[in-house]
């Protein structure tokens, strides 16, 4: 009998203890954590891995970044302009496919060139939306074009000696 | 269906159900309250990740790894890093090191406190995986500093890790430690010796030593049953060996050895284990290099290893194969969950409907490992 009492006194103690902690928490506005989202945002710390950013005007056109994407989200098209430099003309991001693990941003040899924006809210209503275009668009190309011929006279030679 | 067909019942539980930790389906068979048995089906989660790192190059696949075991990324980065170190023979400097242990105690942590948090809510108690939550922010805002990113960290690289920690971790990681001891005599006081939640799992599901064996399980559930057997002591890598830390082993205290409660408490006992880990890492930390010199690309010579690493769920390995080109010729993942899997047939055999979340709950199986 006193075995039974025991153990009833043992089953309610425990679980008033526990209801004790949940009603310390109840009631003490300081143990608030959560955050009210959309009305308070939180500061990203340095160093976030948010949205993917380039500075296009310094970018050299390796493709560093497109070969090491293990995803290939990156998709980059380069054309040598009237300096014979490389210039990336396509150089298209897609965020539905990018897994933001920092391996392109560790490639760029470039400081500054590709790097992580703070930004994390970038949803769209579609999936092209979701694209982000960097590429230069137009460049004026070479005016000797014989690089370019010899680069493809090499490529068919290859092709045929296959 | 013949007459003695009638008597039983089949009843899917899943792939949509809140308590299966993922996608996991269960045939199960019932003889009224009673299950007669139960049959698990697998690849609802299947990303091909073996066959894509045959297709990506030796640091190209470690994103990946982060998406095997998603509540112990840091676990997965290290045991793949370990495991072409070990093929390319890389020395990892002793700071990286230290920091790769405080990062894989950390995230074994907030692992364990999602295991507690989603097993009381399987068991109908709400409010400590709530706790268990806000535990775990804390660590994941420890990540955010270190590395970027809350959830897939890719931190733990071939050679070392991918950056130096930055001003101010040190300090926070302290301010964990000195917080998170109050919050386990919480979680204790809240639900481990709650005499309900103790009646709802003791004796229930108990694995003896032999059967653990026999199925091959790892980690927290074998050391449950009763069995003193973790690598970090075992088969000790990085800085494991210098450092001061009990295995909890499961004693029976509210019922057999190796039942539902044992392996919960396994994990309540673990953490303290790892903060102390933790503790003893932030002291040793000296200044020096975080990573080893890496080339680029990466060729290792033609041959096989195979490594593992004591992750928080069990023993995760990986078997990989070179052929001396700059992508393996076959990686296979030993996942701790798999195995701890197949034994849910086994026990839960002859037990009621309510027991089986418990089982499930107990073994704290996640799916995208399993499935892989």
């Amino acid at each position: 009998m006193a075995g039974y009492f025991k153990k009833m006194y043992h089953s309610i103690s425990t679980v008033l203890t526990g209801l004790g902690i949940t009603i310390k928490y109840g009631i003490n506005p300081k143990t608030e954590v959560t955050q009210q989202y959309p009305e308070v945002k939180r500061e990203p710390p340095e160093g976030f891995r948010g949205k993917l950013f380039v500075d296009i005007n310094i970018c050299t056109g390796c493709t560093a970044c497109a070969r090491i994407c293990p995803v290939d989200a990156i998709t980059l098209k380069t054309v040598r302009d009237e300096n014979k430099k490389l210039r990336p003309v396509l150089f298209d991001i897609d965020n539905a496919r990018c897994i933001y693990c920092g391996l392109c941003v560790e490639a760029c040899p470039v400081d500054n060139c590709l790097y992580f924006e703070k930004k994390y809210e970038f949803s769209a209503y579609s999936k092209e939306d979701l694209i982000s275009h960097f590429g230069l668009g137009e460049v004026k190309p070479a005016e000797s074009k014989t690089e370019d011929k010899k680069t493809e006279a090499g490529k068919e030679g290859k092709e045929a000696a296959q | 269906m013949t007459n003695a067909d009638e008597k039983f019942m089949q009843v899917n539980m899943g792939p949509q159900h809140p308590s299966t930790h993922g996608v996991l389906r269960l045939l199960v068979t019932t003889d009224g309250e009673v299950l007669s048995g139960v049959k698990p089906y697998i690849g609802y989660l299947h990303r091909a990740l073996e066959k894509i790192a045959e297709r990506v190059t030796y640091p190209q696949f470690s994103p990946f790894t982060d998406r095997l075991d998603y509540l112990a990324s840091m676990n997965c980065n290290l045991a793949y890093a370990m495991t072409v170190e070990k093929l390319l023979n890389i020395e990892v400097p002793r700071r990286a090191q230290i920091l790769r242990v405080i990062m894989a105690e950390l995230n074994r942590i907030s692992s364990h406190l999602i295991a507690f948090g989603s097993f009381s809510s399987d068991m109908g108690a709400f409010t400590p995986f709530l706790f268990g939550i806000r535990e775990r922010e804390f660590i994941n805002d420890l990540f955010e500093i270190a590395c970027g990113a809350r959830l897939t960290y890719n931190y733990i690289r071939i050679g070392g890790v991918s950056k130096d920690i930055p001003g101010g971790f040190i300090e926070k990681t302290r301010e964990f430690l000195d917080y998170f001891p109050a919050k386990i005599k919480e979680y204790n006081e809240l639900l481990s010796y709650n005499a309900i939640f103790i009646k709802r799992l003791a004796n229930i599901a108990v694995i003896s030593p032999d059967d653990a064996f026999d199925y091959g399980i790892t980690g927290p559930n074998l050391r449950a049953s009763g069995i003193k057997w973790d690598l970090r002591r075992e088969e000790p890598y990085l800085i494991y060996n210098e450092l001061d830390f009990d295995i909890p082993v499961g004693k029976g205290e509210m019922g057999k050895t190796g039942d539902a409660w044992d392996r919960y408490m396994m994990r309540i006992y673990e953490m303290e284990q790892s903060a102390k880990i933790v503790r003893q890492c932030l002291d040793l930390l000296a200044p020096g290099d975080y990573t080893a010199k890496v080339s680029k690309v990466l060729k290792p010579p033609a041959g096989e290893v195979y490594v593992r690493a004591e992750n928080p769920r069990g023993e995760l390995g990986f078997y990989l194969i070179s052929d001396g080109s700059t992508k393996p010729y076959r990686l296979k993942i030993r996942a701790p969950s798999f195995a701890n899997l197949s034994i849910i047939p086994k026990l839960a055999r002859g037990v009621m409907i309510a027991d089986l979340v418990a089982i499930i709950g107990s073994l704290d199986i996640i799916l995208p490992e399993i499935d892989r």
